[in-house]
């Protein structure tokens, strides 16, 4: 058996397509990654524009001046002084009345540089997010906030994601009341006080998970032919006529599948894990991931989610590597599998949901769009089968996990019961 | 050991590839001959069981080859016809891969893959890959995999073609001396390929055995319809039009020297030959067109090749129709 899985793996890794499939694609992704670290831009103080690694370290710096608990004592502190630092030059009337773009038109008349730096921290963006409505700037929110708003910063975070389930996702999906109950179990297990600080490269891992994608397309090329190219190229007869050709040869194909599945996939997440870590760093592991936005309702760290979300990425891989296998088994031609595969990796990815909640939820199913930090983390993306609630992640880990383990068995029946003719 | 063949029949739509062929088969080397189209790869495929019946069975010590399964693939060798390669294999390793296949330990697998590259003349290519090997490098190759397990059932589908003279009389020895207590069965429609180590032919013609017997009873069957004739070349084309004509040469004074297959003498002064696999084979198939000879047959031939098959069984070494 261990010979088979061995010659199995070699007639994967030696085609031709595969090692150009993988190799370009590997390359596109070391491309992307690079160009990740080196597009990474940020405006001083002194409006001075960085970029590259004099970015990072400034967003580092930027993101540690602020690092620690966020203790209601320390928000109000915080927030009390940023509304005071807005108030002592702008007026709360006229910021209350003013666009956006009008307010931080005034804000960069009225104060000094160093002062703009504070007002324009990302830091107090974070604080206020709860009472930012979109498109006001943080200090057009800070100069409506009352003392006792302030004082209740958690609240004002369950308040907000109350108000979000009841929006119903813009109207486009009612929540059901098990659906309301699931998600804000989830959002009030969240440990308080959050901490802040900086965790770059697992923000970074989480924002480029979703090219894992691309691990899939070159793990369905590799694929595609395990089966079908043994009845395009003429082998199946032979194969099919030797002793452990209906046995041990199909598990043999099924096993070095997965093992070259693995090892590239493995391969990919290196890179882009290895790059964002290496590059933005890899402090900040254990943060929260509320580090990020305040109200995603998962009680994780940073660390915890980048295992969520590569193991998500994970099961996909496997699960499409088990769906080429099935498709592969069935038909003589290698580009069809392919191409069956390749579309829903990526084209599902592309298709508007039109403001369907439903089409919407089989649309994130998808690895472009289930990878996404955002419907992954903090989109409460549910599905409700009877009285069982499912996020998108447990939506994923089971209907990944489900067609990998359908399609191997479907696959082997369909090879073993083959006809030549 | 025996194989029997029983109601053989496979259908492809409404095409009828193969049709009701029965057949007893013990060890020995068994040609079978017919043009292209007649069955023989459909045939083949059963009796490897790598193409399911429509009905009948393919029996092997009695047992239905499906309930026996690893059991039955384990004593069978298969070279399908024009089957592919995996160009990025060496021809070693695709001989050791064929021996995991077939249940073979490495180390024995090894030594008998060396041993076999040998035999079939690729000792120095056994470390290059297929990539680069000829037509008839590759056929070589995947003879020394047909025969690795030391099969007691070897099918050999079209195994010469692309082999040149000296290869296929290589390949002809090579099987000779693997027949030992095995059942060989060779498909070809090259009659030379099994003239001489056929110790039984079985002719196919639109999915049915029409003839099956030892090759000297076989060919008897046209004794009498085999005529050689000194003519000049004018009357040489014109047999050639009117007649199966299966060779003429040239004689230093100008005359053709014309061999016809023909039921009666083909024109005056030709006289009754000794007949040939061959000319049986051109006799049989002289009205197979060369896209193929299934659906050639008409109702009325069939039923006179039957009777032909009924007047030769009782001459036949080890077959038997049913």
């Amino acid at each position: 058996m261990f010979d088979l899985i061995v010659f199995e793996l070699k007639k994967i890794v030696c085609r031709r397509t595969t090692v150009v499939a993988c190799g370009v694609l590997l390359a596109l992704i070391c491309f992307i990654m690079a160009l990740n670290v080196l597009q990474t831009k940020t405006v001083t103080n002194s409006d001075e524009i960085l970029s590259g690694f004099d970015a990072i370290a400034y967003n580092r710096d930027a993101a540690n001046a602020h690092a620690g608990e966020l203790t209601a004592e320390r928000i109000v502190d915080d927030l009390t002084a940023y509304r005071d630092l807005t108030l002592s030059k702008m007026d709360v009337q006229e910021l209350a009345t003013m666009s956006d773009a009008a307010a931080y038109s005034l804000m960069t008349q009225a104060f000094a540089p160093e002062e703009r730096a504070v007002l324009t921290d990302s830091y107090y963006s974070y604080l206020l997010a709860p009472w930012r409505a979109p498109g006001q700037e943080s200090y057009q929110a800070a100069a409506l906030l009352t003392d006792e708003q302030i004082a209740n910063f958690y609240s004002e975070v369950d308040r907000w994601f109350q108000d979000s389930l009841d929006d119903n996702m813009g109207g486009s999906w009612r929540y059901s009341d098990s659906e309301r109950a699931f998600w804000t179990d989830m959002q009030q297990r969240v440990g308080e006080p959050y901490e802040y600080g900086y965790a770059g490269g697992w923000e970074d891992i989480l924002n480029c998970v979703a090219f894992l994608m691309f691990a899939m397309l070159g793990v369905c090329v590799a694929l595609a032919p395990v089966f079908s190219g043994e009845y395009q190229e003429r082998t199946d007869a032979v194969l099919l006529a030797s002793r452990h050709g209906r046995g041990r040869l199909v598990v043999a194909k099924v096993v070095a599948s997965f093992i070259f599945s693995t090892a590239y996939f493995a391969l990919y997440a290196a890179v882009i894990c290895g790059v964002a870590l290496v590059a933005f760093g890899a402090e900040g592991a254990s943060l929260p991931v509320q580090a990020m936005t305040a109200f995603i309702p998962y009680d994780l760290t940073m660390a915890q989610a980048v295992g969520i979300a590569v193991g998500i990425a994970y099961v996909m891989t496997l699960g499409f590597a088990g769906l080429t296998l099935a498709i592969s088994s069935r038909t003589k031609s290698t580009l069809a599998v392919f191409a069956i595969v390749a579309a829903l990796i990526l084209v599902s990815g592309m298709v508007p949901s039109a403001g369907s909640g439903i089409l919407m939820r089989i649309l994130y199913l998808a690895p472009a769009n289930a990878l996404a930090p955002q419907p992954l983390l903090d989109m409460c993306m549910s599905y409700p089968l009877g009285p069982v609630v499912l996020d998108l992640q447990g939506a994923c880990w089971v209907l990944y996990g489900v067609i990998a383990l359908a399609c191997v068995p479907l696959a082997v029946i369909s090879f073993r019961r083959h006809q030549v003719a | 050991m025996e194989l029997t063949i029983d109601r053989l029949s496979r259908q492809f739509g409404s095409h009828i590839a193969v049709d009701r062929v029965s057949a007893r088969l013990t060890p020995g080397v068994y040609g079978l001959l017919g043009a292209n189209g007649a069955g023989k790869t459909t045939l083949m495929r059963m009796v490897c069981g790598v193409l399911r019946p429509t009905s009948g069975e393919v029996l092997f010590d009695g047992v239905d080859i499906r309930r026996l399964g690893e059991a039955y693939r384990a004593r069978l060798g298969y070279l399908p016809q024009d089957f592919g390669y995996y160009p990025d294999f060496t021809a070693l390793d695709f001989m050791m891969y064929m021996a995991a296949l077939k249940g073979i330990g490495r180390r024995q697998a090894k030594a008998a893959s060396l041993d076999l590259l040998g035999v079939v003349g690729l000792s120095d290519a056994a470390r290059m890959k297929i990539r680069a090997f000829s037509g008839g490098m590759k056929q070589r190759l995947g003879i020394a995999q047909a025969v690795l397990n030391d099969p007691d059932v070897l099918v050999l589908d079209e195994p010469t073609a692309g082999l040149d003279p000296k290869e296929r009389v290589r390949f002809r020895n090579l099987i000779a001396s693997l027949a030992q207590d095995k059942i060989v069965i060779l498909s070809t429609h090259i009659v030379s390929d099994v003239e001489y180590i056929a110790d039984e032919i079985l002719v196919m013609r639109a999915g049915a055995f029409i003839m099956q017997g030892a090759p000297d009873a076989v060919t008897s069957q046209v004794a009498g319809k085999v005529w050689e004739c000194h003519v000049d070349a004018r009357t040489a084309d014109a047999l050639a039009a009117r007649f199966t004509v299966s060779n003429v040469h040239y004689a230093a004074d100008g005359q053709a020297v014309v061999r016809v297959v023909a039921d009666a003498q083909p024109v005056s002064g030709a006289r009754a030959v000794e007949p040939t696999l061959e000319d049986l084979y051109l006799y049989v198939f002289r009205d197979a067109s060369d896209r193929g000879d299934a659906g050639n047959r008409s109702g009325r031939e069939t039923a006179a090749h039957r009777g032909l098959v009924n007047r030769i069984r009782s001459t036949g070494r080890g077959g038997e129709e049913r």
